[in-house]
């Protein structure tokens, strides 16, 4: 089978990504300069912390160019929680901080009041099912992603903010917490992203990866 | 209580039912799982990566790993095993025991931990909290409250695993964990731990009102039924689960079929 990419800028749990991604059959190969890119035609970006020291640390790296380009010339690109909220243009995390711009929207804070009006815990830390966003059409968009994957299948979540898309055509799929809406998937083109960690979701989440990966 | 709470099904109507995490809770020493009564008198169990993969088979919606001598020793063990595990188990892993500083929370991550959790170190020197949070972020962050009863409503909170009291007030020692960037709370009732008697309840309780973040009840799970008690006493994110698990007295699926039976929502 394929190799892919993982990008490997100081972030992250690269050990147990690398270790699902072998398990579905894929062999890693941790990228570690942008120079290095050229070995595979297929990426991670996985990412945890904050918004900005993720986007600084991919910029020391000189990241930041390489994975527009890679998303323009349409090769396969899964970011991964903070990794999939960088894609999009602007964070509001500590300040407005700047992302890649590969998809339009903006990342905020999950909201501190459930739709009762009592605190929100944040962390958002949790399985959640998926509600599609336009039923079975949808899945057409979300092409091979879901493929195999039963309906009520959950996702493991763990994060304070999420992603808003300015195009609601982007928007794959939502979870819900504390009665509001949460981004849980988007697509653009052959570029993906995943709130929750598909590697860390089980037999769901290594499904999703299978089918990242022959996308 | 053995039947479902009549409110609990229409507490959480507007809002979706809140979700349970069932979370065995594997304590290490050395290479072995091992499981104690107040977290003394520890008698071995087996192998932890066979019973970590097991528990993942099963359908356990995380793991927690602790190492109980750890900070006696001043060490970590669990490196080794965490590696392992994270080879064939693809749920969350929280590791625990002997964390002393950012770098020790490095190599955990390393590793395949997702979550770090603090005790005895964060409460000789509280700022570690925030130098976690603010390093790998809040999410990563669990803080352990070891809570004995020391009074009516008043629990304090230890540490050495149970050996020593920090003079601190435990619920205090809870709400300061979170001011300084505890993600997440594991709250473990010293007194009920290996007891079987069922979870502390006053103690869950009195915690899940004054939590901004998820929290773990961890101590005294007998039965199936003693979750659903914790379940209907307070608003809990997870409960962890050792004895009940590890001498076989009670499958995850069966447990997760008792709750969901009772109205409880789990992962199935």
């Amino acid at each position: 089978m394929s190799k892919v990419g993982v990008i490997d800028y100081g972030s992250g749990n690269i050990f147990s990504l690398a270790r699902a991604v072998e398990k579905v059959g894929c062999d890693v190969v941790l990228i570690s300069s942008p120079e290095q890119m050229k070995e595979v035609d297929r990426y991670i970006l996985p990412g945890v912390g904050a918004f900005g020291s993720v986007m600084r640390k991919l910029e020391d790296n000189g990241f930041n160019e390489a994975l527009i380009s890679v998303a323009r010339q349409g090769k396969p690109l899964l970011g991964i929680c903070v990794g999939m909220q960088v894609l999009f243009d602007v964070s509001h995390e500590f300040g407005e901080q700047e992302g890649l711009g590969v998809m339009g929207g903006e990342v905020d804070k999950i909201p501190l009041l459930d739709i009762n009006g009592t605190q929100n815990r944040i962390p958002h830390i949790g399985w959640a099912e998926l509600i599609y966003e336009h039923g079975d059409g949808n899945r057409q968009l979300v092409g091979e992603l879901f493929e195999s994957i039963n309906d009520r299948a959950s996702f493991y979540f763990v994060h304070s903010f999420a992603a808003l898309p300015a195009d609601e055509e982007i928007s794959v799929a939502h979870t819900v917490y504390g009665g509001h809406p949460i981004t849980g998937a988007v697509r653009k083109g052959m570029v993906f992203g995943t709130q929750f960690h598909p590697e860390k979701s089980g037999i769901a989440g290594l499904q999703l990866l299978d089918n990242f990966l022959r996308s | 209580m053995t039947d479902a709470s009549p409110n609990r099904s229409t507490a959480w109507s507007a809002v979706k039912q809140k979700r349970i995490r069932i979370i065995p809770r594997l304590d290490i020493k050395g290479q072995n799982l091992i499981k104690g009564v107040q977290l003394e008198g520890l008698r071995v169990v087996g192998d932890p990566e066979e019973f970590a993969k097991k528990y993942y088979e099963e359908g356990a919606d995380e793991l927690i790993y602790s190492d109980v001598v750890a900070s006696l020793y001043g060490r970590n063990s669990l490196l080794d095993i965490l590696a392992k595990t994270a080879k064939q188990v693809f749920i969350p892993l929280t590791v625990g025991g002997g964390i002393r500083s950012v770098d020790d929370v490095e190599a955990l991550l390393k590793c395949g931990a997702d979550k770090i959790s603090v005790n005895s170190a964060a409460i000789n020197r509280p700022a570690l909290i925030s130098e976690i949070s603010s390093r790998f972020g809040a999410q990563c962050c669990v803080v352990e409250v070891q809570a004995k009863v020391f009074g009516k409503g008043q629990w304090m909170a230890l540490y050495d695993n149970g050996r020593e009291n920090s003079d601190r007030d435990a619920i205090d020692w809870a709400c300061e964990a979170m001011e300084r960037g505890a993600g997440e709370l594991l709250i473990t009732s010293i007194d009920r731990d290996g007891s079987r008697k069922g979870m502390d309840l006053d103690l869950v309780s009195k915690i899940s009102s004054i939590a901004r973040v998820p929290i773990i009840a961890s101590g005294g799970v007998g039965s199936p039924s003693d979750v659903c008690d914790a379940v209907d006493s307070a608003v809990v994110d997870a409960v962890a689960i050792g004895d009940l698990f590890h001498f076989g007295r009670a499958s995850i699926r069966e447990v997760k079929g008792y709750l969901t039976h009772h109205g409880v929502d789990v992962r199935l």
